[in-house]
Formats: C-alpha cells, sequence, structure tokens
C-alpha cells in the first residue's frame, strides 16, 4: 500500500519532508512567539486549495477572524474568497468549548460538513492548557487528535513554547509529542548579534526526513526556506558558533589569498 | 605568528640540515669505498615514514585547501591543495605500490617525478599570491573545477606509475649504475623550485606574519633540502640519504604544523582579524 503525501506547497519544506507530510497525519508546528507558526498554518491551508485543491479548516484560539484577514491579505491570501467559495472556513472559538463533551465534535462538525476539508489547522493546542491540568490535557489531545484521524483529516496543530525551552527534549512537559506524528520545530537563532529563525523536523513517523536544521524567513510572499545552518554548530543549544573546519578553512583562505582578488 | 621561541626553533633545522649535509658529503668516502655499516635501508620502514610524513600530512593540506577553495575560489588555493596531493599521493604510490622484482627504479621515477609536478604547482601558487590580483573562480565553478584539479593529479600519477612499470619512461635509477641525469634533472629541478615558492610564500609571511604561512614556507624549504641531498648521497641509505629523508619528514611535521595554526586561528577567529589588518 502505498501513502500519499499532503503537501505543503514550500517545496523546500515539502524536499525536508520528502514529498510533503504523511497523508492523515496530524503533525505539531512548535515554537515560540514571533517564529511564524500562524503563518506556516494559514499557507498550509492557503497552499492546499489553490495549489492541490484540497479544502481546509482553520481553528483560532488566540486571534479574531478579522485580524488573520487582514494578516493574510497582507501576504497576498484572500480568505473571504476562498470562504465565499466554501473552500476555506475560519473557526474562531474558546478553547473550553473544545472541552466540553463532545466539544470538538460540535466545533468542527459545521465546517467539516460545509467544506468537506482534507486539511485542518488549530492555532494553537496551547490555550487547552489555561483550562485543564496536564493530566487531563493529554487526554483531551489524544481525543482531538484521534477524531480528526478518524476524519482522514492531514492536520497541523500548533504549539507555543517559550524561547528559553524550545530545545528538542522539552517541547512540552504533557507529552504532546508523543502523541503525533510528525514535530516541526521552528525556532529563534542568534548568530553574529542578528536574530535568524530555523526549522527542524524533529519526528516524523513513518518516512524518512531531512535532519538538518533549515534556515526560514517569513517574508511578504509567506514562509520561505533557505539553507541548512551548514557552517554553524550548536543552534538548537542556543550557542552557535561556525564549525570549526570551516574556520579552519577561513583562516588557511585567509593566509594565502591576502592580496586583492579578481573574479574570473 | 608564532611565538619568538616556537620561531626560533622553527628555523634552526634548516642550517643544521644543511650545515650536516656539508660535512657528511665531506668526510663520507666515494660510493666505491663506502663500507656496508654505513648504509641502512628497510624498505618498509620508509614506506612507513613516507607515508606519515609525507602523504598523511600533503592529504590535511590538499583537504584544508580544498575546503577553502570551495569557500573562496581562489586559484592559489586550488594550485596548492593539488601541488600538496601531488606530492602526498606520489609518495604514497611511489614507496608502497611499486616494490617490484625490477629494482627501486619505479618508485623513484613516481616520486621523483610527484616531486616536480607538485613544485610547479607549487611555484604557480606562490607567484599568484604576488600577483596584486590573484584570479577567483565564481561558486558554480568551483566544485566542478576542484573535482577536475584533483581527479587529474590522482590520474596523472596513476598514468605515470603505470607507465614506470611498464618501462614507458626513461630509467631514473639503474642497479648498479646509479641515479641517471634524467633523474638529476627532475629532481634538481624539483629541488629548486620547491626552493622558488618556499621565497615567495616566505616573503608573503613577512608581510602578513601569519604563522600558518611560517611553518609552510619552512616546509617547502626543508622538502627543498630534502631533494637537493639526492645530489651528494654515495649509496640509498647512507647518512646523506637518512638526512634527506629527515629532512623532508620533518618538512612534512611543518606542513602539520601549518594546519595545526590553521584550526588554532579558526577557534580564535585570527582569520576574520587577517582579512581587515589594521592600517
Amino acid at each position: 500500500m502505498t501513502t500519499g503525501r499532503t503537501k505543503t506547497g514550500i517545496a523546500e519544506l515539502d524536499e525536508m519532508l520528502r514529498g510533503g507530510f504523511l497523508q492523515g497525519d496530524a503533525v505539531m508546528v512548535a515554537g515560540s512567539a514571533g517564529t511564524g507558526k500562524t503563518t506556516l498554518g494559514l499557507q498550509y491551508l492557503v497552499n492546499g486549495i489553490t495549489q492541490f485543491g484540497e479544502r481546509g479548516v482553520y481553528v483560532t484560539f488566540e486571534q479574531l477572524p478579522t485580524q488573520i484577514y487582514r494578516d493574510a491579505e497582507n501576504l497576498g491570501w484572500d480568505l473571504r474568497k476562498l470562504e465565499d467559495q466554501d473552500k476555506f472556513r475560519m473557526v474562531c472559538t474558546s478553547p473550553n468549548l473544545m472541552l466540553e463533551t463532545d466539544g470538538e465534535e460540535h466545533v468542527l462538525t459545521e465546517p467539516i460538513r460545509e467544506v468537506q476539508p482534507q486539511r485542518l489547522v488549530v492555532d494553537s493546542l496551547s490555550h487547552l492548557e489555561m483550562y485543564v491540568d496536564e493530566r487531563q490535557l493529554r487526554k483531551e489531545l489524544y481525543r482531538l487528535i484521534m477524531l480528526l484521524k478518524a476524519r482522514q483529516l492531514s492536520s497541523l496543530l500548533t504549539w507555543e513554547v517559550s524561547q528559553a525551552n524550545d530545545r528538542p527534549i522539552s517541547i512540552s512537559d504533557v507529552g504532546t509529542t508523543f502523541l503525533v506524528d510528525c514535530v516541526l520545530l521552528l525556532k529563534h537563532v542568534e548568530i553574529e548579534s542578528a536574530v535568524r529563525k530555523a526549522m527542524v523536523i524533529l519526528k516524523m513517523r513513518g518516512s524518512d526526513h531531512d535532519k538538518r536544521l533549515r534556515e526560514f524567513d517569513v517574508t511578504p510572499q509567506g514562509i520561505t526556506v533557505a539553507a541548512p545552518f551548514s557552517q554553524y554548530e550548536g543552534i538548537l543549544t542556543g550557542t552557535p558558533r561556525r564549525s570549526l573546519t570551516d574556520e579552519a578553512a577561513n583562516s588557511w583562505a585567509s593566509a594565502f589569498t591576502r592580496k586583492g582578488q579578481k573574479h574570473s | 605568528m608564532p611565538g619568538p621561541l616556537a620561531r626560533r626553533i622553527g628555523a634552526v633545522p634548516l642550517p643544521v640540515f644543511i650545515g650536516a649535509l656539508a660535512v657528511f658529503n665531506f668526510i663520507l668516502p666515494p660510493p666505491a669505498l663506502l663500507g656496508p655499516e654505513l648504509k641502512f635501508e628497510l624498505p618498509l620502514l620508509t614506506s612507513v615514514l613516507y607515508t606519515v610524513f609525507i602523504s598523511v600530512t600533503s592529504f590535511l593540506v590538499a583537504y584544508i585547501s580544498l575546503k577553502s577553495y570551495l569557500k573562496s575560489g581562489s586559484t592559489v588555493l586550488m594550485l596548492l591543495g593539488s601541488a600538496a596531493l601531488a606530492w602526498g599521493f606520489a609518495a604514497l604510490i611511489g614507496t608502497w605500490g611499486t616494490n617490484t622484482s625490477s629494482g627501486p627504479n619505479a618508485a623513484i621515477t613516481i616520486v621523483n617525478t610527484g616531486a616536480l609536478f607538485a613544485s610547479v604547482l607549487h611555484v604557480a601558487s606562490g607567484t599568484l599570491t604576488s600577483t596584486t590580483a590573484s584570479p577567483q573562480n565564481g561558486a558554480g565553478l568551483r566544485k566542478p573545477l576542484s573535482i577536475f584539479a584533483y581527479c587529474g593529479v590522482i590520474f596523472s600519477t596513476t598514468v605515470l606509475t603505470i607507465a614506470s612499470l611498464e618501462g614507458l619512461v626513461p630509467l631514473f635509477f639503474a642497479p648498479g649504475v646509479g641515479q641517471t641525469p634524467v633523474r638529476m634533472a627532475v629532481l634538481g629541478s624539483a629541488a629548486a623550485l620547491f626552493a622558488v615558492s618556499s621565497l615567495l610564500f616566505a616573503r608573503l609571511y613577512f608581510s602578513s606574519k601569519s604563522p600558518i604561512l611560517y611553518w609552510y614556507f619552512l616546509a617547502l624549504a626543508m622538502t627543498s633540502v630534502g631533494l637537493l641531498s639526492v645530489f651528494f648521497g654515495r649509496a640509498p641509505g647512507d647518512p646523506i640519504s637518512w638526512t634527506g629523508r629527515a629532512a623532508q619528514f620533518l618538512g612534512g611535521v611543518y606542513f602539520l604544523k601549518a594546519v595545526l595554526a590553521t584550526f588554532r586561528e579558526g577557534r580564535t577567529g585570527g582569520g576574520a582579524r587577517q582579512q581587515n589588518p589594521p592600517g
């Protein structure tokens, strides 16, 4: 049996994922504030609709729809138009509604019936933490993820982590990383006195994937992924430094080529 | 810049080796009168020493030069890396791959020709460092050019090896007769060119005071002295021969010192500082 891929539409990210997320998988996008989780979630849905004909639902706990429409418009995505075409739905709700008995069903049934989505984004799961204790949260997340899987939705669930704690071993204290199939970590990194953004796939069940840290940026066209941080070591530890061999190569070149260079 | 003590100690062996060669040349009897007690030749030992002190250290230079070239695109570095590869690969093949019953001619041919090839490339590299603007290749060309250069060195050395074993190259060494004029010409040119390249890099060192260049130009000078010793040797394995080999091996140690200085500079950011010298 072959498993299809759900492409993000971001070519370099799909390449990192060896073609895209596995269809029907629950994907966690973890990162601190401002790393681009919401943008990635929206881009995943918009690209799904415009490039792959896959409809999507966006569930938000943290922003008002007007804000999201506006921000998406700045990135060139007309969400209202997509809603009018019944290809997209935005659900702005309170986390406690999701936590009621059969809350997910109540919140999601209508949009799912209306647009028949293949993709769904929940932004962000971290808000559920405000209403339940850790043990209960794990149960609720399990329930939600199972519901999404039962409906064969390729879901992308954002999770906020503090910048100080966004190391691979401590993304969440409630074990959410064990519940999901794929974990994509977005991180701010300070390199040479500038804040840059890095992404890495920490986990992808049932598939090979790129293990390297890749630089990315949030541009007016959405997220663009650049080359791996091949010249740096220790980025995840928070103390990046250029790799020793690269530094040595620079010193060697510098020693032997101190005069002006002529390009050919 | 190396510390004063390291600098003094590093430069001392050069006149010592030159002096030792002069002394041995003065006191040793002519070849016909040289007794067996003054000859020590163990092929396995020679092969191991050449591999450790010449091949391994040259490969390290070739590696760091390749990495630097891929980053900077400077032709100086590609020539330097090719030179080191030629020297190291010829020493490796010459000493291990040519233990034939026909005698040492093939090994001598390969090592000496490799030395000439390496010295020519070193001079080319050193000459480019003294031009006001050395050529630099664009990012897209670097990988194919470096593959072409390094593979070319390996290919030409391999071809030379086969040709020597098949007797297609003029004799460098005839058992019972000794070295031929061809060898003298090749080796003499190689020694002279190593000396020239040493001077070229020394000139660069005196303007930059980089410890990398300090050890590098001394390594080239030691190699030159080592090759030159062959002209005075009475027989393989005599004291002059071992003095020359020791000079070449110390040259290998200095190549290694240059590479280690690179890593030390890399750790302290010295390379970056050098790119923007004060004033």
